[in-house]
């Protein structure tokens, strides 16, 4: 696991959720900056985040590590961008 | 101080792919994968040529101290997770008294708590044998349950129900299995009828960790513990990643919760507590003097937890 932020995956995780989000939402979402809040402001749900979680490491061919996931993680986009770029699991 | 004399399960030998479920259950794909990625559900049992009186007498016959003690038995108990789920006149129960020579003693379904029922009924019949002042009676406490409608297969987004059954003898004192402590928190509030399904499933979800965590430490508190003290948890089989953040939650190590079930029985109704113990021991995971505990919760809603001394 790495604990360092990889800048570049975590803008490919802040892209892919911008793309799912209207999937896994099942309606279109206007704007999708960083702050906003998954569950007030989207309407995430317990369930609905699992599956943008299953969706982003299909979308990005990683393996993410979610016994470590806190209800922090999951306050907004940057959150959850800044959770997954620092724990997916190695392939090796 | 009650006890639990002996405790059986009966697991059936089919098991079911849940990804073949799919399609009667109207699941998306999807809907499976999280399940299976997130939840830890795998597969759930299931016994399609036989019917709720085979399994709880299966539960039964594999009880191999009730053979022989039969007439000590006052009181049989069986805990629904469903309600009624045969029709008038039939009555499992009866048939089990009648093939195991128990027709002697009282026999009643409580299905008040749902899937937390057995709890209760263990309570129950403790309560009913010290009040009695037999010190040889028994209490033969039955659960087990058919998955023969889609309610009773499947609640969505959380977990798929499997087909099994659970047995144990309960007596009023004894030297093992203990009982230390019994919280149950009613939650009528949670009554399916009161809300509209998703906005009832959503407040339920969102309460639902407090719910879980205040009883599973009112238990630890009453008999005189602390949550460390507890060296491992029977949970129910209903998912895993709502234990994950149970655990995270309560600083809890998620080794020390038996979640090996889940993916392998599913969510047994009133019996996932029993089948985890009979794993348990048989595994040779309770040493005696340890102290674990037995966690339920109702849909209803009903939240229940028990710790025993092994």
């Amino acid at each position: 696991m790495d604990q360092v932020i990889d800048a570049d995956l975590r803008q490919r995780v802040v892209d892919s959720i911008g793309r799912l989000l209207p999937r896994v939402l099942k309606r279109e979402v206007a704007e999708l900056p960083e702050s906003a809040r998954l569950f007030d402001e989207l309407g995430l749900s317990s369930a609905s985040t699992l599956e943008l979680l299953l969706e982003l490491e299909e979308d990005l061919e990683i393996q993410i590590d979610v016994e470590e996931i806190d209800q922090g993680d999951l306050e907004s986009i940057g959150a959850l961008a800044s959770f997954v770029s620092t724990h997916t699991l190695s392939d090796d | 101080m009650t006890a639990l004399a002996a405790v059986a399960s009966y697991l059936p030998d089919t098991r079911v792919p849940i990804g073949a479920l799919a399609g009667r259950l109207g699941l998306a794909d999807r809907e499976v994968r999280v399940f299976q990625r997130f939840h830890g559900l795998d597969q759930v049992c299931r016994d399609p040529d036989r019917t709720l009186a085979d399994l709880l007498c299966s539960a039964t016959s594999n009880l191999i101290e009730l053979r022989g003690q039969e007439s000590r038995v006052r009181y049989v108990i069986y805990t629904s997770g469903m309600g009624a789920a045969v029709p008038y006149p039939l009555n499992p129960l009866h048939e089990l008294c009648e093939q195991f020579g128990l027709t002697h003693a009282h026999a009643f379904t409580i299905a008040h708590h749902a899937c937390a029922g057995m709890l209760l009924a263990i309570d129950m019949a403790g309560r009913l044998l010290t009040d009695d002042g037999d010190p040889d009676a028994l209490a033969l406490v039955l659960s087990g349950e058919k998955t023969f409608t889609r309610d009773a297969e499947l609640v969505p987004e959380t977990t798929l129900f499997g087909e099994a059954a659970a047995a144990c003898l309960v007596s009023a004192d004894g030297p093992r299995d203990r009982l230390l402590s019994y919280v149950a928190s009613l939650r009528g509030d949670f009554d399916a009828w009161l809300d509209e399904p998703a906005v009832m499933a959503a407040r339920y979800t969102r309460a639902y960790p407090d719910c879980l965590a205040e009883v599973l430490l009112g238990a630890v508190e009453q008999a005189g513990l602390q949550l460390s003290d507890i060296d491992l948890i029977l949970p129910h089989n209903v998912n895993v990643v709502s234990w994950r953040r149970l655990c995270k939650r309560l600083n809890y190590p998620i080794e020390k919760v038996l979640l090996d079930n889940v993916g392998l029985a599913g969510h047994c109704f009133a019996s996932d507590g029993l089948i985890n113990y009979r794993t348990a021991a048989d595994r040779g995971l309770l040493q005696p003097g340890q102290r674990y505990l037995i966690a339920a919760a109702g849909l209803g809603a009903v939240f229940s937890a028990m710790v025993f001394q092994h």
